[in-house]
């Protein structure tokens, strides 16, 4: 049996041990070279670190107990403030997922800093008790990657002159302006006028890209029926379908389904899907295109019986420049830029876009975009959220 | 048949709009950047002006902007020349009254002079109000 002197000691010493552990995790998040700041579970500040206090221009006493949006503004690329909904942490809470992103700071020397953040929530028998957000300033990885848009905005722009040179006179030949050409040379003109159709594509996305990169890219919202975008440009990819023995099958509302959004950027995002569907599927293969509401959104889905995209390559879809293994093979024209604009566009209009796929049985993407360009409900149903 | 102002700086570009429009029966002149061309348009009065955008010295908008400044526009149709990524200025060419554009990459021989016979062919100076 223990004595009481001895259950004391025991005692002092846990307790000890304990100030220690909490002094040792205090340093720790102290000097951590990453900002880092932790809130409860409803998103109320309780402990920031120094780095964050420098990156942001904070002072402790202004940041403690401070609803975590109010005191750290997110700003888009555009400069305009990220809705509570759309913040890592928000996300973080409801997915009770760890979520990393980019974004954009608005702090006190800078009103946009690149900041690259990691939310982590903080879970108890899997409920949220609160999070822990590190951050830390992306100003020079930044600086890079605008300087490596630039270069190839530049180099597209370049590019151009030449390319109308060779595109002009080989349509010349190609239509006799030079004398008759042999059937063969007129095959061969046609290869070389495909290329440089190709080539024109690609320096077209390019300067796309690099727009959007720099945030040059001109959004411009307006109301339109969703319905006729889809078969305008079904309509453009028809006869490569029917060339191809492909089944391409449209499932639209039956009414006009009209949304505020950027026409030429909805245009540009359905034939990115519906080519790179026809692209990926082999002869006899089917593609169906679905337009429907979801809640605030509408939802583009296409579905097509193709080559589907192996697992290993699954999270790499959106990346700049990357194509899956098993289609290189097949097709050995893809730039493994038209997902990544998808995705650039997606994230510059509030839509999203995924995907779902098994090799050799097909694959199926989805583009989310909400029905109204801003919707300020939206970040009233996440402080109700955080209320409760 | 018509007199037609090619202002273009490539001098390939010229030389080939130049031999196509002239199989198709067109007087051509040309000129190099807008400030010769708005000498040689005001020299030669072409029905129709091809206008390239990005040149030195005097660049499409300019000669636009130079020459609505001292000439009406009816009766004259202006045609851009424009590049891929050039959008925004082809709008504003389109907002001072140049006529349709043609985006040099894509130019296909017959459309150039397609668009020119169109174009000769309609009472510009009544569309034009």
């Amino acid at each position: 049996m223990l004595d009481l002197s001895e259950l004391l000691k025991e005692l002092q010493d846990s307790t000890l041990r304990a100030v220690q552990e909490k002094a040792k995790t205090e340093a720790l998040f102290a000097s951590m070279g990453e900002g880092a700041i932790a809130t409860d579970e409803h998103g109320v500040i309780y402990r920031i670190n120094k780095t964050a206090l420098n990156i942001l221009g904070l002072t402790e006493k202004r940041a403690l107990g401070k609803w975590f949006p109010d005191i750290v503004v997110a700003v888009t690329q555009a400069n305009t403030v990220v809705p509570p909904i759309d913040r890592p942490i928000t996300r973080a809470f409801l997915s009770g997922r760890t979520i990393s992103e980019r974004t954009y700071y608005r702090t006190r020397k800078d009103p946009r800093l690149p900041v690259f953040v990691t939310v982590s929530p903080i879970l108890q028998n899997g409920k949220p008790i609160g999070a822990v957000e590190t951050f830390r300033d992306i100003t020079q990885e930044h600086q890079v990657d605008r300087m490596k848009s630039e270069f190839i905005s530049i180099a597209s722009h370049q590019l151009r002159t030449p390319l109308s040179a060779i595109n002009t006179y080989s349509r010349m030949l190609y239509d006799g302006y030079a004398g008759d050409l042999l059937e063969k040379q007129k095959d061969f003109m046609q290869i070389i006028l495909l290329s440089i159709d190709r080539m024109n594509d690609l320096i077209t996305t390019l300067l796309d890209i690099s727009r959007i990169e720099t945030g040059q890219l001109q959004i411009n919202p307006s109301s339109v029926d969703y319905n006729a975008i889809i078969n305008s440009i079904t309509k453009e990819f028809d006869q490569v379908a029917v060339d191809k023995k492909i089944k391409l099958s449209v499932d639209l509302p039956s009414e006009p389904l009209m949304i505020t959004a950027d026409p030429l950027l909805l245009k540009e995002v359905f034939s990115n899907l519906l080519s790179n569907a026809i692209k990926y599927t082999p002869p006899k293969g089917t593609i169906s295109v679905a337009l429907s509401k979801k809640g605030k959104n509408v939802i583009l889905k296409v579905s097509d019986t193709g080559y589907g995209i192996p697992k290993e390559s699954q999270s790499n879809m959106f990346s700049k420049f990357f194509r899956a293994g098993n289609v290189m093979q097949k097709e050995t024209f893809g730039t493994g830029l038209g997902l990544y604009m998808v995705k650039l566009i997606a994230n510059s209009i509030g839509g999203k876009v995924w995907f779902e796929s098994r090799e050799n049985t097909g694959s199926t993407f989805y583009f989310s975009v909400p029905i109204t360009a801003s919707d300020d409900k939206l970040s009233t149903k996440i402080d109700e959220f955080l209320q409760t | 048949m018509a007199k037609i102002l090619i202002i273009e700086d490539d001098k390939l570009l010229s030389d080939a709009y130049k031999l196509i429009l002239e199989k198709h029966g067109h007087k051509v002149v040309v000129a190099h950047n807008g400030k010769k061309g708005l000498e040689k348009a005001a020299l030669h009065k072409p029905k129709i002006i091809l206008l390239d955008l990005l040149m030195p010295e005097m660049d499409g908008i300019e000669f636009l902007e130079a020459y609505r400044s001292k000439n009406s526009l009816k009766g004259v149709a202006i045609v851009v020349l424009s590049n891929l990524g050039d959008e925004k200025k082809v709008e504003k060419a389109i907002k001072l009254g140049a006529y349709k554009y043609i985006v040099k990459a894509h130019a296909k021989p017959d459309e150039l002079s397609l668009i020119v016979n169109h174009l000769v062919g309609k009472d510009l100076a009544r569309t034009r109000k």
